[in-house]
């Protein structure tokens, strides 16, 4: 019987090439699309599940609200884990992580010398031995239980162990950071998995830093994880450690008034990759918002496919008419007949599977490219894609199979050879529902991309009130000492170099320095205002074409300079200033310190554009962290190499290391532009899979209607009206399909804008041109059809009746 | 066999209702041959359907061997069809997908003989019929006369106790043609019922006795000799 079966259904494809190639052709791109998106999803999702224990591992998280700014903070502070280790029984371990850019007095820059070479280190943290206790990393050698005990102890992952030593076992060899310290390698672990929310190659022991031993709740750098006990209530022991923060904050007594709050919630683990954007994560967070809306798509897709499969069924069901009606006055139970059509669908899911696959594998780099993501099909994810996949076999199958069964072997049999089912094209109200699903579905994904174009483009165009074009940021520059101030000065000798100006801070770096400012001495933490505050020399502003609108800028020849600060516009609102010369702010930091404002810069972004402008206060002050050069050159080449030479007259040891301003500031988007590419990509497919369908949809509306169009013919119809009698069916469904997708996109984009403090508005010719795109690209697909159709010979149609 | 009394069928569309029979009664014997003749619209077609358990009528009762069908769901009568009725079509009705012997073969699948068997019975008829050399050939590559003896072969390899056909020889040459009714009335003399609807008087001298309709009346009955 299965035999059978597939057997038929096997040459009932063969026979039919056109509609199987169609059908075969959607189904393959959109399992294959399909496929990889599921790659990218399971790769979010499985992020920090390598971790045996990752159900009962919390990272302390502090949410808080002060004077309108409300943050959540995935560090806490450096006595928590004693106060939380004698008060609660239920948690097991704890485990800290410090990331060397929060630390105050040690350096924030690690060099690792390699041979002659110092090599920048940014995959450098501190911990303590708790740490393998609470994350699974499992070490190849060295004992997990006391390895960062000792300070100066260091353990390493394989490939750190093999960039340095060109081997693994190195358990007894030292590290040699800063070429000042040095750490004794006492452990050597796996490499963490790419799925990780943290991902470093070095760990030191925190012991090793004065900072360990900076036992104040005022030094909140570090990120405290907790291990906690099966059954342990996780809303209960949030508020008791709620209650101890609170107790030991700077002012207790601020917290719960004028909206103020100080809360500390546990992130669970398998949280944080997707569900947590707070201030000082470990890694660049993933969107679960992204994760759902590719789910989505992937989905979209698959439909689209099925749909194609579904609608060509029943519109060549005339043709299968006759067929079904034999079987079933033969004396075929209806049962039989469903099945036959199944296998049908079943067998052209199996084959657009297999080509699938084999789609994706060879897509996977340029998905790769697109996405940023390192995704692969190993024999490992084999394990449970092959299962899964053949539940797509049977789900799609059945599907997509489903309603041509039921449709078809309802014919009756007396009808059908009585020829009353030759008319079976139309009459199709299912069909017509589902092209419009299918092109709403396409129409609402061009209209995203679209918008999603114009904001990219709008943030690209966007004067943001600084010049990142022809910007070198020569990283690092500390590494010189004093000397950096040299570098500069020769750096500006050179031709083709317009200015150069040294400061840590960069509109488009991630250096940032948040301090409270306060307009009266006597310091009243209500009246905080978060100012970024950065210190910068009097060439920065020049350098980077920043705007003064008020005041003069910072001089060597002004002795109060030291003490003196430019701020921006959105500082002088924030303080409410009408005239913001010469007013004074203070600062407390080792003490209450004056500064009184010299200038006003006009806004700036230095943050993304998702984010308003925050006030600045501009400190002149050295800082040797990255020099600045703004060049004006035909030759790049040429001066870059100049360039690197004056780095190395001074430093040859070290490595130089730039980059381009308008590349960083691109790079702040990427996550915006991976987005566009994929929804850009996705969209195309979405669109060229509906056409597939209503390619073949087409050709069997002008086969089903031969008889009609020769008759037409012979009574003077001409060309032009058998095309556009032919493809108005099929505009008609796509004219209703903008008119549900429109208003539907339009909301949702508008929704997506909304992420985006400065943003384009949606135009109304954008969805104009979305929706002619989709009636030309139907209309182009309809008359391949419609035009063979219509200068067909009607003698020849007419004769075969 | 077969006793139909005061059957009627009307079909409405939205504006006219159409009589395709107006109370007809009719009996058949097993063993018989009979032709059912008439002017275009007579009701012939509706008539053999009904017979065929493809239709069920609107009024009347219709005696199947004993049995009460007029009322049957459509899936009781499909089962007692299946194992008592073959039908031959004007226009053959195979199935281009399956070859020959799989065309003749299909009756067999759905009464559920097994494989072995089907096999056996599937190769006795094509032998009887003299297209056993063309077993594995798909319909297209047959001849019209060769095509409606794999149809033939088809409604009888199930040994069914009727054999219902409809112009038989209309798709036909007068030489293709004369083999079908020599088939036919062989069958017959084998034992099986055949009513056969016509337009040829030169077909119709095979059976044994002609119904003469007329919108949907019986107006003559021939008895041959």
């Amino acid at each position: 019987m299965i035999k059978n079966l597939i057997k038929t259904a096997f040459r009932s494809l063969l026979k039919n090439k056109g509609f199987t190639i169609l059908n075969a052709l959607g189904l393959s791109v959109g399992l294959a699309t399909c496929l990889l998106i599921i790659f990218y999803v399971v790769d979010e999702v499985s992020y920090d599940r390598y971790n045996t224990k990752a159900d009962r591992i919390y990272r302390v998280t502090i949410e808080a609200r002060l004077n309108g700014n409300a943050g959540s903070y995935a560090t806490s502070e450096a006595p928590m884990k004693d106060a939380l280790k004698s008060n609660f029984p239920q948690i097991e371990k704890i485990a800290r992580l410090i990331p060397a850019s929060n630390l105050f007095i040690s350096p924030q820059k690690y060099y690792v010398r390699k041979g002659a070479e110092n090599i920048l280190e940014k995959n450098i943290v501190f911990s303590e031995s708790g740490l393998f206790d609470v994350f699974t990393l499992p070490m190849i050698d060295g004992s997990p239980s006391t390895a960062l005990n000792e300070p100066h102890s260091a353990v390493i992952t394989e490939s750190t162990a093999k960039k340095y030593f060109n081997k693994t076992d190195v358990v007894g060899q030292t590290l040699t950071l800063n070429d000042t310290s040095t750490y004794k390698i006492t452990g050597v672990i796996k490499d963490i998995p790419a799925q990780s929310h943290f991902n470093y190659g070095i760990f030191l022991s925190f012991s090793t830093l004065p900072e360990s031993r900076v036992n104040s709740w005022g030094f909140a750098g570090l990120h405290n994880y907790l291990l906690l006990k099966p059954g342990t209530n996780v809303k209960k022991l949030e508020s008791e450690i709620t209650k101890i923060d609170i107790k030991n904050s700077f002012s207790p007594s601020t917290w719960g008034s004028n909206g103020n709050y100080l809360r500390i919630t546990l992130k669970p683990l398998l949280d944080i990759h997707l569900k947590s954007e707070s201030i000082g994560e470990l890694s660049q967070s993933g969107n679960m918002q992204y994760v759902y809306i590719f789910s989505v798509i992937a989905i979209f897709i698959l439909l689209i496919a099925c749909v194609n499969f579904m609608n060509l069924s029943t519109a060549r069901s005339s043709n299968r008419a006759r067929e079904v009606g034999v079987r079933k006055v033969l004396g075929s139970p209806r049962k039989y007949l469903m099945a036959q059509f199944l296998t049908e669908s079943l067998l052209i899911t199996f084959v657009s599977t297999v080509i699938a696959l084999f789609l994706a594998w060879a897509l996977m780099p340029l998905f790769n490219h697109m996405s940023g993501k390192d995704l692969s099909l190993t024999t490992q994810s084999l394990t449970w894609l092959l299962p899964s996949l053949l539940v797509i076999v049977l789900f799609i199958g059945f599907l997509a199979g489903a309603y041509p069964a039921f449709y078809l072997s309802a014919f009756r049999p007396i009808d059908v050879l009585k020829g009353k089912i030759s008319t079976g094209f139309k009459g199709g109200a299912l069909r017509s529902f589902l092209v419009v699903f299918q092109f709403s579905i396409s129409i609402f994904l061009i209209i995203g991309t679209l918008v999603i174009y114009n904001q990219l483009n709008y943030i690209h165009s966007k004067s943001l009130g600084f010049d990142r074009s022809q910007v070198l940021v020569i990283k690092n520059a500390n590494v010189l000492g004093n000397r950096a101030k040299i570098l500069k000065q020769q750096l500006k000798q050179l031709p083709g170099v317009v200015n150069a100006t040294m400061s840590s801070y960069q509109p488009t770096g991630d250096e940032r320095l948040k301090t409270g400012l306060f307009p009266d001495k006597i310091i009243d933490i209500k009246k905080d205002v978060l100012s970024e505050f950065w210190s910068i020399d009097e060439d920065y502003m020049s350098t980077m074409g920043i705007r003064l609108v008020d005041g003069r800028n910072f001089s060597k020849q002004m002795a109060t300079d030291s003490a003196a600060i430019i701020v921006n516009e959105a500082f002088v609102k924030k303080f409410g200033f009408k005239d913001p010369l010469n007013k004074i702010v203070y600062r407390d930091s080792y003490g209450i310190q004056p500064f009184h404002i010299v200038g006003v810069v006009k806004d700036f972004n230095f943050e993304s554009l998702k984010d308003k402008i925050s006030p600045l206060a501009l400190v002149y002050a050295p800082d040797n962290g990255a020099i600045n050069v703004k060049i004006h050159t035909a030759d790049l080449a040429n001066l870059m190499s100049k360039i690197e030479n004056k780095w190395k007259e001074l430093s040859p040891n070290q490595q130089f290391t730039y980059s381009f301003m308008d590349q960083d500031f691109d790079a702040t988007y990427r996550a915006e532009q991976r987005i566009g590419t994929i929804f850009i990509t996705f969209s195309t497919l979405a669109i060229v899979i509906a056409c597939l369908g209503l390619f073949g949809l087409a050709a069997y509306a002008a086969e089903q209607r031969t008889k009609e169009i020769g008759i037409r013919k012979v009574l003077g119809a001409n060309i032009s009206t058998i095309v556009g009698m032919l493809s108005l069916d099929f505009i008609r469904l796509v004219l209703i399909s903008i008119l549900i997708a429109t208003p539907l996109a339009w909301l949702v984009m508008q929704k997506w804008l909304q992420d985006f403090a400065y943003r384009t508005t949606i135009q109304w010719y954008t969805l104009a041109i979305a929706g002619a795109t989709a009636i030309i690209i139907a209309f182009i697909t309809i008359s391949f059809q419609s035009i063979k159709a219509a200068i067909a010979n009607p003698v020849d149609s007419l004769r075969s009746e | 066999m077969i006793k139909i009394t005061n059957l009627e069928k009307f079909y409405r569309t939205e504006e006219v209702e159409t009589i395709a029979l107006n109370k007809l009664s009719m009996e058949v014997k097993t063993g018989e041959f009979v032709a059912i003749m008439g002017p275009s619209g007579c009701g012939k077609s509706t008539l053999l359907n009904i017979l065929g358990m493809l239709d069920d009528p609107d009024e009347g009762s219709y005696v199947f061997n004993g049995i009460e069908v007029a009322h049957f769901t459509e899936r009781k009568r499909a089962d007692l069809r299946k194992h008592n009725i073959g039908f031959v079509f004007q226009s053959f009705n195979l199935i281009d997908e399956l070859t020959v012997f799989e065309n003749v073969e299909l009756p067999l699948i759905y009464t559920g003989v097994p494989a072995a068997e089907r096999v056996k019975r599937v190769e006795e008829v094509l032998d009887k019929m003299q297209i056993m050399h063309r077993r594995n050939h798909y319909p297209q590559q047959l001849s019209g006369g060769q095509q409606q003896r794999v149809a033939i072969a088809r409604a009888v390899v199930n040994k069914p106790k009727l054999i219902l056909a409809d112009e038989p020889t209309g798709n036909l040459d007068s030489s293709n043609g004369n083999d079908v009714m020599e088939l036919l009335t062989d069958l017959n003399e084998q034992g099986t019922t055949i009513i056969m609807v016509t337009h040829s008087e030169h077909d119709a001298r095979y059976s044994h006795r002609i119904i003469r309709l007329l919108d949907g009346q019986t107006v003559m009955e021939n008895i041959m000799i």
